[in-house]
């Protein structure tokens, strides 16, 4: 359900012919929402290891042979950097990949009504939030 | 004084604390959770701070460089009072982490009223605030502890907060002196190894204002958070004693073995301890369960703490018709680290759920061992308290102790509990014609007339058979029995 509302919200917030410079720009909208309500709990130090356990976890399917790891400290720049960098299609799974590799990563630690309620939190006042994908978590 | 200021009390939520606070923690109040890792001091504050808060009277909850708060979380969501509904509208997490690293303190208290401002809670809690300290110090700030907290106290006051600062502190911990002195309550927190056995303690060390119960008193951590046992008597109990009502004006409880009822002068007088001393073998539990059938036959309900078996292992086919038919409550003693205030708070639980006026206690030995090492030296007094507050409830309490069968030498129990109790049946074997036979006597009776004779009895399928003196013989305690009739031409 959650890769589900989570690819709702890419679907919604990106039109379906539109491309990777697109699909970055609305992924890292929708990341840098979800950072901002974790950071004042959990702290920038830990939300920066989240972080890159996000990366290392969604990126093993999305790696590409000769191209640069994104790089954590440079963060959300050089995930744009890196989505523009791709194909569309490309652009769109790798997105997906990391925004549910790291609600996963949250649920594994602190469970899923804690994790629901910070998507719920996070997400919530996105015009796309406002159809079913998050208010059924 | 006229018009002095009222201190509302706050009801902790933890189990027994609000009893050692001396009512509940001091509206406004600057308190310290303090003790070594591990003693359960996070514990002991979400516990508080999820039965405090509420939408009206939220709760900030300050991380900083101890416990990651993503694992404080994951941990904390395990109990059962760690409600995740009260999230966001009555609670809030917020980490201090890049404040406290940064080592600039008016920072890290710009942070918390910021936090405090823009949440308005009515309790604040910071954890670990010696995590604050510790940066202080080693960017050579040794003052910054003082500092920190002094400013943390009356910025907190002023905000008409109750805060709660925790840390890993020792009561004669010297970097701990000025926050200990600035502080309106410290709860030092502290777990103690004795050989084998862990047994966790509570100090209210200061609670300004009220009147808290000193001491050392023994919690436990379990599924539901921290228990509180109190190690208290009940009001009057000092008294009891003294001031016991004469034996007479007490209904009498049938003992369930008829001759000894007359024995006793008509039965166990209604809230006396009897102590059953008697030898390995002499039938003590049989007439401890003798005395709950009695009680069962007549519509009363028992309490049975069997500390020699677990549930279901009694042997007692009669003990366990009587728990089968809910007349007998049982108390679990399966513990091996139990402190005396826990099987206390246990049996007064169990007198209060089912309305029982027979308490059984077998035996006294098997308690002990039960006990965790570290409350083994204390354990008279703790009988005394254990006897006290029973019988307070209105309970008559039946204890089964040991008898090391010495002719010479009579001690009723190795604990002094003869002392303590009201009465005493004492049960022995002696050698008559090359065969043991049982004899018993009652021993004591407070206040109430009752016979000193030395009865011959036997355990039957029936049941105790209470028979007669011997009729031949006499001195049979000595060891050198004599035929009555040689003592009377002597």
């Amino acid at each position: 359900m959650r890769s589900e509302m989570i690819e709702g919200l890419l679907d919604e917030g990106v039109a379906a012919d539109a491309g990777a410079t697109d699909v970055s720009g609305a992924t890292v909208r929708i990341l840098t929402l979800l950072l901002a309500e974790l950071n004042p709990l959990i702290g920038t130090l830990a939300l920066r290891a989240l972080y890159v356990r996000s990366l290392y976890l969604a990126y093993a399917s999305f790696e590409r042979p000769g191209a640069d790891r994104v790089a954590p400290d440079k963060r959300l720049l050089d995930l744009h950097q890196d989505l523009v960098s791709r194909d569309s299609a490309q652009a769109r799974g790798a997105a997906q990949a990391l925004l549910v590799a790291l609600a996963n990563l949250l649920v594994s630690l602190i469970g899923e009504p804690l994790t629901d309620r910070l998507l719920r939190k996070a997400w919530g006042n996105l015009p796309v939030a406002k159809s079913s994908v998050v208010k059924s978590l | 004084m006229k018009n002095k200021v009222p201190i509302p009390r706050l009801p902790s939520g933890v189990p027994g604390l609000d009893v050692l606070l001396g009512g509940g923690l001091s509206e406004f109040s600057f308190n310290i959770i303090a003790g070594q890792p591990g003693s359960g001091k996070t514990t002991l504050a979400h516990q508080m701070m999820f039965a405090l808060a509420s939408p009206q009277r939220k709760a900030l909850f300050f991380t900083v460089l101890g416990e990651p708060a993503l694992k404080m979380l994951r941990y904390q969501q395990q109990y059962s009072f760690f409600d995740t509904a009260k999230l966001d509208d009555a609670i809030r997490f917020v980490n201090l982490g890049e404040e406290v690293l940064s080592g600039d303190f008016d920072r890290v208290l710009a942070r918390i009223v910021q936090e405090v401002e823009s949440f308005e809670p009515a309790f604040v809690f910071v954890d670990s605030f010696r995590s604050v300290t510790q940066v202080a110090g080693a960017k050579g700030q040794p003052s910054a502890l003082q500092y920190f907290v002094q400013h943390l106290g009356i910025l907190m006051t002023s905000w008409q907060a109750t805060t709660f600062l925790i840390g890993e502190y020792h009561l004669l911990d010297s970097e701990a002196h000025p926050v200990f002195t600035i502080a309106d309550g410290i709860l030092m927190l502290a777990q103690s190894l004795t050989q084998n056995s862990v047994v966790r303690k509570i100090q209210i060390a200061k609670m300004r204002g009220q009147a808290a119960i000193a001491g050392l008193h023994t919690f436990r951590i379990r599924d539901d958070g921290i228990q509180v046992f109190p190690r208290i008597l009940p009001v009057g109990a000092h008294e009891r004693h003294a001031n016991v009502p004469k034996a007479a004006r007490r209904p009498a409880l049938s003992m369930g073995v008829p001759v000894l009822d007359d024995m006793m002068g008509g039965g166990l007088p209604a809230g006396y301890s009897l102590l059953v001393a008697g030898s390995s073998g002499s039938g003590k539990s049989l007439l401890a369960t003798a005395f709950l059938a009695e009680g069962a036959r007549c519509g009363e309900k028992g309490v049975v703490a069997a500390f020699e078996m677990g549930p279901g292992q009694t042997h007692n086919p009669c003990l366990e018709d009587l728990i089968a038919g809910g007349h007998v409550s049982v108390i679990d003693t399966r513990a091996l680290d139990l402190s005396i205030d826990e099987t206390l708070f246990a049996l007064t639980e169990m007198i209060k759920t089912t309305s029982a006026t027979r308490v059984v206690i077998d035996s006294l030995s098997g308690f002990e061992l039960a006990l965790a090492p570290a409350f083994r030296d204390d354990f008279r007094e703790s009988l005394h308290r254990m006897v006290a507050v029973l019988t307070a409830l209105g309970a008559s309490v039946l204890m089964v102790s040991e008898l090391e069968d010495r002719y010479t030498d009579l001690r009723f129990s190795p604990y002094g509990a003869a002392f303590l109790t009201d009465a005493i049946i004492v049960q022995r074997y002696v050698e008559l014609a090359g065969s043991l036979k049982r004899v018993m006597a009652v021993m004591k009776m407070r206040n109430s007339p009752h016979s000193h004779a030395l009865r011959l009895y036997e355990i039957t399928d029936a049941g105790y058979v209470i028979g007669e003196r011997h009729p031949e013989m006499d001195a049979l305690l000595t060891g050198h029995p004599r035929p009555t009739s040689a003592i009377a031409s002597s």
